[in-house]
């Protein structure tokens, strides 16, 4: 009765000691209905295979510029679980002395991660990882921006994260919101930057390589490596890469997601497109 | 960085190692004598100071017990790394300490994956040793990262392990295991403890720690630490080991993270320029052969020395 007191009626009250069910996942085949029920569970799957998705297959993408009307360019991209929005000022003038003097503009890009964008709770205060990627998109546009173009301002991107799955992922899609949110503001660039990542399983040598990993797939690899590049110049913005892989891996890997970003890149260009035709038909 | 280099110099500088002369007469790819010295922190479980050039960084690993976390494996090594203001005068207080912080971040992402090996573990799923990296950068004229990840290899190398035994507590009754361990070793008994361990699959709770003359083990795939080879790459050429002009003339670095058996540990993209892919091959290439190299000479310099002390070599 005593915990009559702590009652609330406007929640659903459990239980107070709750346990997880328990499934008994017998091997010899008892039940038809059943077998068939839990095919995809059941059959699960070798570590060195796919769950669901072809190993050079990337996840669709879904891109829109013009999303934030404050915003010179903005650009929302989606790819599976992993979703961001990139909102893009300037240039105008900056602040610091320092780059008063400077013959270039100061390109700055900050990303962060919503709180609630990942399953631990994020503190949304500055910490070492957001500054880790904000580096990592920064160092994929900065050979883009045509930074002598506003000498003594400064572009500055924003980044938020709303949902990310997978990190290396989440890097190449920020990569690609925020070169197309840096077109649609109007800023100069050599061309788009779109990035791919791809990660190797299983034992040296042998394990298939997955192209745009999931936070699960990148957490199982032995290795990994990501690509941002110009296609429409056919260079390498960057080259990151983490684990333990022999150069031809790499080389491999480098060249698959090289020819990956090519396709990626027709995305943004028919985005781009379809945006600066909306414009052209509201004026 | 805040250091500028006027016009003049750059061009200079640049338009020399396009010649493959470099101001100091090395060839591109020359490294400046390198030395290493292990044990340099009395105090610390494994110590060492690499000079390379005139920069030179010291580096103490110290190992800390603790508890894992519910998420099971826990970070089990910690980087920081402080770059002295009289290494960086040019840089205003802000900027120093973004330079540590960016050096930090570096040195944790790719040595965490290094150095978390099961060596480490005292009692798995329950306690391990923690080690904590501190590095100071003492000095700087360039290849700091080189410096850096030198020093950290030596570290490592010079790092010994304490050397541990679980303790297993004894059940009443079915009492036929004691602590295990290679001399026996004394059981205790506490009432709580056997409770808990009534429903666990029995194993180590509690660990002592084994005396001995020496103070440890040292980690096992020590001589397949990688190291770090920075390419500056000006197109068409690529140098190593550059010096801060020749480091500010580089549009572009590549760190390549390298272990002597040729496996790249890590690459990392430094500078604000393109590459066109031919050429990103060909540097890789050839960096993976040089960081083979250089990998292979400190293997045998700390070897041979009794790991105490390495002379110059390049």
């Amino acid at each position: 009765m005593s915990t009559l007191i702590n009652f609330d009626r406007r929640r659903v009250n459990g239980p107070e000691k709750s346990a997880p069910p328990l499934y008994f996942d017998d091997d010899d085949d008892d039940d038809e209905v059943e077998e068939e029920d839990a095919q995809p569970s059941s059959a699960r799957p070798s570590p060195s295979q796919r769950v669901g998705r072809a190993p050079s297959s990337v996840r669709p993408i879904f891109l829109e510029t013009g999303l934030i009307p404050s915003a010179p360019g903005s650009a929302y991209l989606e790819q599976a679980l992993t979703k961001l929005v990139c909102a893009v000022y300037g240039p105008r003038q900056l602040k610091s002395a320092v780059s008063m003097s400077s013959e270039r503009g100061t390109l700055s890009v900050s990303l962060k991660y919503a709180p609630f964008a990942t399953p631990a709770r994020k503190a949304p205060l500055r910490d070492a990882e957001d500054r880790r990627l904000s580096l990592r998109v920064r160092a994929a546009l900065a050979p883009a921006v045509r930074a002598e173009s506003f000498p003594k301002a400064g572009v500055d991107v924003f980044v938020h994260v709303l949902q990310g799955d997978g990190e290396d992922a989440l890097v190449c899609a920020a990569v690609m919101a925020a070169s197309a949110a840096l077109a649609d503001a109007g800023v100069e660039m050599l061309g788009l930057v779109v990035g791919c990542c791809a990660v190797r399983v299983g034992l040296p040598g042998t394990g298939p390589r997955w192209l745009d990993p999931c936070e699960e797939e990148q957490r199982r690899a032995r290795g990994g490596v990501g690509v941002t590049c110009l296609p429409a110049l056919g260079t390498v913005a960057d080259l990151w890469q983490w684990g333990e892989l022999s150069l031809d891996e790499v080389d491999e890997m480098a060249d698959e997601c090289r020819s990956k970003c090519d396709e990626l890149h027709h995305v943004a260009v028919k985005v781009l497109l379809e945006s600066a035709k909306r414009r052209l038909g509201r004026s | 960085m805040a250091y500028q280099l006027s016009k003049a110099e750059s061009s200079y500088t640049a338009s020399g190692l396009l010649l493959s002369q470099r101001l100091d007469g090395r060839s591109l790819l020359d490294y400046r004598p390198i030395t290493v010295e292990a044990g340099v922190a009395p105090t610390a479980n494994g110590s060492a100071r690499a000079r390379i050039g005139d920069t030179e960084v010291v580096v103490a690993v110290k190992l800390d017990v603790k508890k894992m976390g519910e998420d099971g494996e826990g970070g089990r090594c910690v980087c920081s790394v402080e770059c002295s203001p009289s290494a960086y005068p040019q840089l205003d207080r802000d900027s120093l300490s973004d330079l540590s912080a960016d050096l930090s971040t570096l040195l944790s992402t790719y040595l965490t994956p290094i150095v978390s090996t099961p060596e480490l573990l005292i009692i798995p799923s329950q306690l391990y040793w923690q080690a904590s990296v501190d590095a100071l950068v003492l000095s700087s004229s360039g290849n700091v990262h080189d410096t850096l990840f030198a020093a950290v290899r030596a570290a490592l190398w010079d790092l010994r392990v304490p050397r541990t035994r679980g303790v297993v507590y004894e059940v009443p009754g079915g009492g036929d295991d004691v602590a295990m361990g290679e001399d026996g070793g004394s059981s205790v008994e506490k009432a709580g403890v056997l409770d808990h361990m009534r429903g666990m699959k029995r194993g180590a709770v509690d660990f002592d720690l084994v005396d001995g003359a020496d103070d440890g083990t040292p980690l096992e795939g020590r001589s397949d630490l990688p190291v770090c080879v920075t390419l500056n790459l000006l197109s068409p050429v690529f140098y190593l080991d550059a010096t801060i002009p020749e480091e500010l003339c580089a549009p572009t670095r590549l760190l390549l993270f390298i272990r002597p058996s040729g496996t790249l540990c890590g690459i990392h993209k430094l500078g604000e320029a393109e590459l066109p892919p031919a050429e990103l091959k060909e540097a890789l290439q050839e960096g993976v052969r040089l960081g083979k190299e250089l990998g292979g000479a400190m293997n045998a310099r700390m070897g041979g020395m009794g790991g105490k002390r390495m002379g110059p070599f390049s």
